[in-house]
């Protein structure tokens, strides 16, 4: 041990009795360092340490952590620096020495990022967090050690936003707060350096709102955030932030997603996403996020110009709203205002929009009752269509994409819709699908082989009988394509030589996305240049071209085509002398390539292409070796798939079978001969197994096919327009889709329900015969009420003994008569008279679960718990006593009351013979819609129907508004001249998500009372009845100037119901 | 064209005098000359059925001529049928001048007295009353009793009823008795083909033969939207107006959205259905 030089021995150095090391520690500091210090920077020195050591028991831990690393602090720095850090360590101490001690062992490191000046703010920042619980000192410590990480990336104020959210954090969760200050600076090398303190305010928010997210926010977001410019992280993190603090926790979500969705976004339309968001965050942050979480979806649709319009209306709108009380619908385009500004501000063309006018020009055009859908919808039924974007037909449906935006103006885009479905419903028109195997005279004097025999069982289709004279089959398909199109394209233009312009914007397009010929193999270049001539480009080969010869050839061939009287045979023929004039091109391939003919492309490839032209090899192998590379507006022609969809369709038909039975070994011999289906290598096993799988598609498509078919008949009168298939909904079922006022955006939520119509359920036939007669007396009364109703239309009736008005020309016929002596007949009397009745009336019942509640008789609740004492003791007593009251009263449930009343009013209203319908609905959810029937308004009753209402049913929610709105629609096809609906229900309308929460009324109460005024403005008297004794509440709201009752005698509903009628019928 | 309008002055011929000397142009498209011919001279009355604008009317004016030129026939008497068409509006009625009664005959008396044929169209819209009329003139009597003056007059040989209605026009509750149906020998009209409607436009209009082609085609894709909202077909009638204007120099296409897409319907989104089909065969 060394001796300490006596100046210091003099010194009263208390703090080395703490503990053991601490001497040894300080001597080795003097020793060394003694000769550079003055005997006051000794004396300040050792009165620190004592200090520090003298604030607590413990303290003797900093004074060794100080002593430590005074030696380094000394060296590297100065002995100022040694004191103040010395100082901060002491004052730390105040709270916890063991804080202080941790600040001195990393007070080095914290030092490499800050200044000695800036050590006091880090004491201030420090401090903030430091208490003397173990809990903040555990934390204060993490933060220390932490911080020299941290402060690489973020500024040493910035650090106090870092103090800030950990100690909120620290009161939900302790270890939850170290967690994430431990993981901080992981988030934080993944932050642009510009975004850091942004995204820093970003979790302090995120502390304040929704602490638990904070640790997702660190995981998830920050890698999200990484390589994306700072500008643009600033101003999502400044929405996010805004959008945080009022809308609370949810909007983390919607953020991550958006965010998402913003990094699909292409660069350079990211910054304009970002800075729009910016403008519409302004008046109102949340829309703004909308507006992230929409724009990826459209950019790929719509132009930037499009979509600043769009921007521009919606920013409008958003400003002048009123912040509380408004929905952001515009820009999560659950607006139908919306939808349509961006759909009119833009060049694009919907299917949707289109669909019901291109139907009915198709069945113009075709005479057949041709439906367009949306090609998705068959590729999702895997029956042999598989490419994105189809355009296809099976002979009674044409297929199209749900968009086109091929070109800058929305008139050329639907004149491209009406290029595909004329070229489609041309197919059907013109024979596309009607070939029948012969050998002509083109195919008998070319074809050399020996005839073979061709049977219907090995070939199910005519079009594979004429493919199995060809090798490659591949080919030959392509070239009949290529023929079929052509023939097609021709006679469109001769008979509708208005589409003209429209077929030519069309070719050209597909010209220009033609690949380069030049660099094609010779039978590729061939083809190329064949298809090029079907779109109107016709070449001047050069004679020393080795395909001159042949493309002049096929050309006369194919100008034998344009004539109107050629026929899909004619095509076949044309095919099949392409298919020569190729395989010989083939031949010459090989024959030349040995003379180094100047051909761009190894010969070698083009042997490849077709192997099976030059080889013996088994056609079938080879199926799948052509590109595809017809033209796009053509669409996927499969003759083969439909001539055989069809005829198994025939044969069910004739058969009058479900879609249940497709002979397997017929398809198994067809698709082992088709080359229209995609089927790859594949084992025995796995070809049954595909088998049986295309076969259940098929049937499924089949039965829906009949089965869409018999609804439509039914429904035939529905506008067609809200006549949509569902890929997901059952089959059996109809589903339309309807708009839902949202009264925040004043504006319709555009096809938001989706109302299902199925049979009601099948009760029991007793049930009605047995109110029948329960009610005999009442049904007899009310029909003779109704017998008054009969006269209805106001009709002038001319020709009356007596009448309010005189009919001038029979008065002066009259007295003429008479003074001709001829007795005449007083009749020159008239009177408007209610001649007739012309009446419908759609009767829609509430069939929600609460319908289920049990009507007690009457019981009266409220004196029954006035009969109760109130005595604790006698309460079982009273309730027994009270049951088994309940049990001598009918246990009718409001259903039930329902369903008395509907039978009661059918009666009478068969009595004087108004058209009526009966419905039920129900549902739970926007998407789920359910709306029986029970009885169509021009279905008859029979003892079906009268089933159907003993089996109603309470089932789930009320969504009213999309069931008045499919009312409506049945009503609106009536041609009566009154209309009446009328409504009864158990209580106001509720259904998930029908309204902001479920126990928001407001949003479907005026849902329900857009759709009542709906019917209003199509003629229609609707009318509810409730039996909900707290119904004036919102029916004052629901109803205003629309007709109600509250009918509180629930027992009296029968009787109430046909007076009620028999008031609206008349007025 | 004007020179035409202002050259011709309306005159008045009483219907007796009403002849038609100029050939109507007539298409015949199965044997319905021959069958209303052979109905003539046997006294059987003719019922003659189709849509709007299928030629029922032109065909009654041919026949009639056709007849006359044969020495067969007087001239034609039509009635335009409404619903406060009466008994009386047919027979006739008693008129009042000075002081004294006149007795006029209705439409079918004089008819009935000339020996003309009567055309009744669309027999449906009148009242029910007129059968009293028409039961007795159709069978095998030939009468018609004027219960005002007490008579009955026998129809002259060369009387013949005929009448005329739409089955698909007209609602349940207008349909034509069954015992007023079998009464008469029916002829079925329908649309001419697309061949003869061509022919009917060209002559008609005299426009050119390709957009005479064209029309007829426009008629046939029209037609076939009749099951699918549209009430009834497009009638060679509107054709015809069709091709008038389009020769005067009106474009093809405005021409037929005027004369056919706006006369056929008023439901938007049918008119544009239409329209398409009307762009998709002429060039604009």
């Amino acid at each position: 041990m060394q001796v300490l030089p006596k100046r210091i021995i003099d010194l009263q150095i208390n703090f080395i009795a703490s503990a053991p090391s601490i001497g040894e520690e300080f001597n080795i500091f003097i020793t060394n360092h003694e000769q550079f210090l003055t005997d006051q920077e000794i004396i300040d020195f050792v009165n620190l340490c004592n200090h520090i050591s003298e604030s607590s028991l413990r303290a003797w831990e900093a004074t060794s952590a100080y002593l430590k690393i005074a030696s380094t602090l000394f060296t590297k720095y100065d002995f100022q620096t040694l004191m103040n850090v010395g100082k901060i360590a002491d004052k730390l101490c105040q709270d916890s020495p063991i804080i202080a001690a941790c600040f001195l062992l990393e007070s080095l490191r914290i030092l490499h990022f800050i200044s000695i000046k800036e050590l006091e703010k880090f004491y201030s920042i420090i401090k903030e967090l430091s208490h003397s619980g173990w809990k903040e000192i555990a934390l204060t410590n993490t933060l220390i050690i932490k911080s020299s990480n941290l402060l690489q990336y973020i500024k040493l104020e910035d650090l106090k936003t870092v103090v800030v959210f950990s100690k909120l954090l620290s009161e939900k969760s302790h270890e939850f707060a170290m967690n994430n200050l431990e993981n901080l600076s992981d988030a934080l090398v993944d932050i642009p350096e510009y975004s850091r303190k942004k995204y820093l305010d970003f979790i302090n928010t995120l502390a304040l709102v929704s602490w638990p997210d904070v640790g997702n926010a660190l995981g998830e977001v920050a890698p999200i955030l990484k390589n994306q410019k700072s500008k643009t992280i600033n101003i999502l993190l400044n929405i996010v932030i805004e959008v945080l603090h009022l809308e609370g926790r949810k909007s983390y979500e919607i953020f991550v997603a958006s965010l998402n969705n913003f990094l699909n976004i292409n660069d350079k339309f990211q910054y304009w996403v970002a800075s729009s968001a910016k403008k519409i965050s302004k008046h109102n942050p949340a829309s703004a996020l909308d507006f992230i979480e929409t724009i990826p979806n459209l950019i790929n649709n719509f132009s930037r110009d499009d979509l600043s319009l769009w921007l521009n209306e919606g920013i409008n709108i958003t400003a002048n709203r009123l912040k509380d009380n408004e929905d952001n619908a515009y820009f999560k385009l659950e607006s139908a205002f919306s939808l349509n500004i961006l759909y009119n501000s833009s060049s694009i063309e919907l299917l949707e929009r289109k669909k019901s006018i291109l139907q009915k020009y198709c069945r113009g055009l075709s005479g057949v009752d041709i439906s367009i859908i949306d090609s998705e919808d068959l590729i999702y039924k895997k029956i042999g269509w598989d490419s994105d974007d189809l355009i296809s037909t099976d002979g009674y449906r044409i297929y199209l994409p749900k968009i086109v935006n091929i070109f800058n103006f929305k008139k050329d885009n639907f004149n491209a819709y009406k290029v595909y479905a004329t070229h489609q419903s041309a197919r059907i028109e013109f024979g596309s699908f009607t070939y029948k195997f012969k050998f002509t005279k083109v195919i008998k004097k070319s074809y050399t082989s020996n005839k073979k025999l061709i049977t219907d069982s090995e070939f199910p289709t005519e079009i594979q009988k004429f493919f199995s004279l060809f090798e490659n089959k591949a080919l030959i398909s392509l070239l009949f394509s290529i023929t079929e199109d052509y023939r097609i394209d021709c006679i469109t233009m001769k008979k509708y030589p208005g589409l003209n312009h429209s077929y030519k914007m069309m070719k050209d397009y597909e010209l220009s996305q033609r690949l380069n010929v030049d660099r094609m193999p010779l039978i590729e270049m061939i083809i190329e240049y064949v298809i090029r001539f079907t779109l109107g480009k016709k070449y001047n080969l050069n004679r020393q071209h080795p395909l001159s010869v042949y493309y002049l050839k096929i050309i006369l061939l194919l100008e034998s085509l344009s004539s109107n009287k050629s026929s899909i045979s004619d095509s076949a023929d044309v095919a099949f002398q392409l298919y020569t004039i190729i395989d010989n091109i083939s031949t010459l391939s090989f024959k030349k390539s040995n003379n180094k003919l100047d051909i761009n492309k190894d010969l070698s490839d083009t042997a490849q292409l077709f192997p099976s032209l030059n080889s013996d090899n088994d056609g079938n192998n080879d199926k799948n070796a052509l590109p595809s590379v017809l033209p796009k507006f053509r669409g996927d022609f499969k003759p083969d798939l439909v001539e055989f969809i069809v005829k198994i369709k025939k044969n069910q038909d004739i058969k009058n079978e479900g879609g249940s039975s497709i002979d397997p070994e017929l398809l198994a011999q067809f698709l082992k001969n088709t080359n229209e289906i995609n089927i790859g290598e594949l084992t025995d096993g796995e070809f049954e197994d595909f088998s049986n799988l295309f076969a259940n598609n098929l049937s499924e498509y089949l039965e829906e096919n009949n089965q869409k078919s018999n609804a439509i008949k039914r429904v035939k009168n529905l506008s067609k327009d809200t006549l949509i298939n569902s890929p997901v909904a059952n089959h059996n079922n109809m589903s339309f889709l309807y708009h839902e006022w949202n009264f925040r955006s004043k504006d319709y939520k555009p096809d938001w329900c989706r109302v299902i119509e199925k049979d009601a359920d099948i009760g029991d036939f007793d049930y009605y015969e047995k109110v029948l007669s329960d009610h005999a007396s009442l049904i007899k009364e009310t029909k003779k009420k109704f017998e008054f109703l009969k006269p209805e239309a106001l009709k002038k009736e001319r020709r009356l003994e007596d009448g309010d008005d005189i009919d001038l020309d029979r008065l002066v016929d009259f007295f003429a008569d008479k003074l001709a002596g001829y007795t005449p007949e007083v009749d020159f009397y008239s009177k408007r008279n209610k001649s007739k009745r012309d009446v419908s009336v759609a009767l829609l019942l509430d069939m929600s679960a609460s319908t289920d509640e049990i009507i007690e008789g009457n019981i009266n609740t409220v004196t029954d718990y006035n009969q109760y004492s109130g005595d604790p003791s006698t309460y079982f007593r009273w309730l027994a006593s009270r049951d088994s009251s309940k049990n001598v009263n009918s246990f009718k449930r409001i259903i039930d009351i329902e369903k008395e009343s509907t039978i009661v009013l059918s009666e009478a209203l068969e009595s004087i013979g108004d058209s009526y319908g009966l419905f039920g609905f129900s549902g739970y959810g926007k998407d789920n819609v359910e709306f029986f029937i029970i009885k169509d308004i021009d279905e008859p009753i029979n003892d079906e129907v009268k089933k159907k209402i003993a089996g109603i049913q309470p089932v789930r929610s009320t969504r009213m508004g999309p069931a008045i709105r499919h009312t409506i629609n049945k009503l609106d096809s009536m041609n009566s001249k009154v209309k009446i609906m009328i409504l009864i229900s158990d209580g106001r309308p509720q259904d998930h998500e029908y309204g902001k929460e479920r126990t928001e009324k407001e949003y479907a109460i005026r849902d329900t009372r857009q759709a009542l005024l709906e019917a209003k403005h199509k003629g229609i008297v609707p009318f509810l009845i409730t039996v909900d004794k707290d119904g004036n509440d919102y029916l004052k709201d629901m109803c205003s100037d629309i007709g109600y009752e509250i009918v509180s005698d629930i027992d009296s509903l029968p009787e109430r119901l046909a007076n009620l009628y028999r008031n609206i019928s008349v007025k | 064209m004007k020179k035409d309008i202002i050259e011709k002055n309306a005159q008045s011929i009483s219907v007796e005098n009403f002849k038609i000397d100029k050939e109507p142009f007539y298409i015949s498209t199965a044997d319905e000359i021959n069958i209303f011919e052979q109905a003539y001279i046997s006294k059987i009355p003719v019922l003659l059925k189709g849509p709007t604008g299928s030629g029922k009317t032109r065909f009654v004016e041919y026949m009639s001529w056709k007849l006359q030129k044969n020495k067969k026939s007087a001239p034609l008497i039509t009635v335009a049928c409404h619903e406060d068409l009466t008994a009386s509006d047919l027979v006739g009625r008693y008129l009042i001048e000075n002081q004294e009664t006149k007795w006029i005959d209705g439409p079918i008396t004089r008819a009935v007295k000339i020996g003309a044929i009567c055309y009744l169209d669309e027999i449906v819209e009148a009242r029910k009353d007129t059968t009293v009329l028409i039961h007795p003139l159709t069978d095998y009597r030939r009468l018609l009793p004027i219960d005002k003056k007490g008579e009955i007059i026998e129809a002259h040989d060369g009387f013949l009823l005929v009448l005329s209605y739409n089955p698909g026009y007209q609602s349940i509750t207008k349909d034509l008795k069954h015992s007023t149906r079998q009464r008469f020998v029916s002829i079925e009209f329908d649309y001419p083909n697309q061949e003869i409607e061509t022919k009917i436009i060209l002559n008609e209009s005299g426009c050119d033969d390709n957009i005479a082609e064209r029309l007829a085609q426009l008629a046939v894709k029209i037609r076939n939207l009749r099951e699918y909202g549209l009430a009834e077909g497009v009638s060679t009638r509107l054709l015809i107006y069709a091709a008038l204007l389009i020769k005067a120099g009106i474009s093809p296409i405005t021409a037929c959205i005027s004369t056919v897409v706006w006369s056929l319907t008023d439901e938007k989104e049918l008119q544009d259905s239409i329209e398409e089909l009307v762009r998709s065969i002429f060039v604009s």
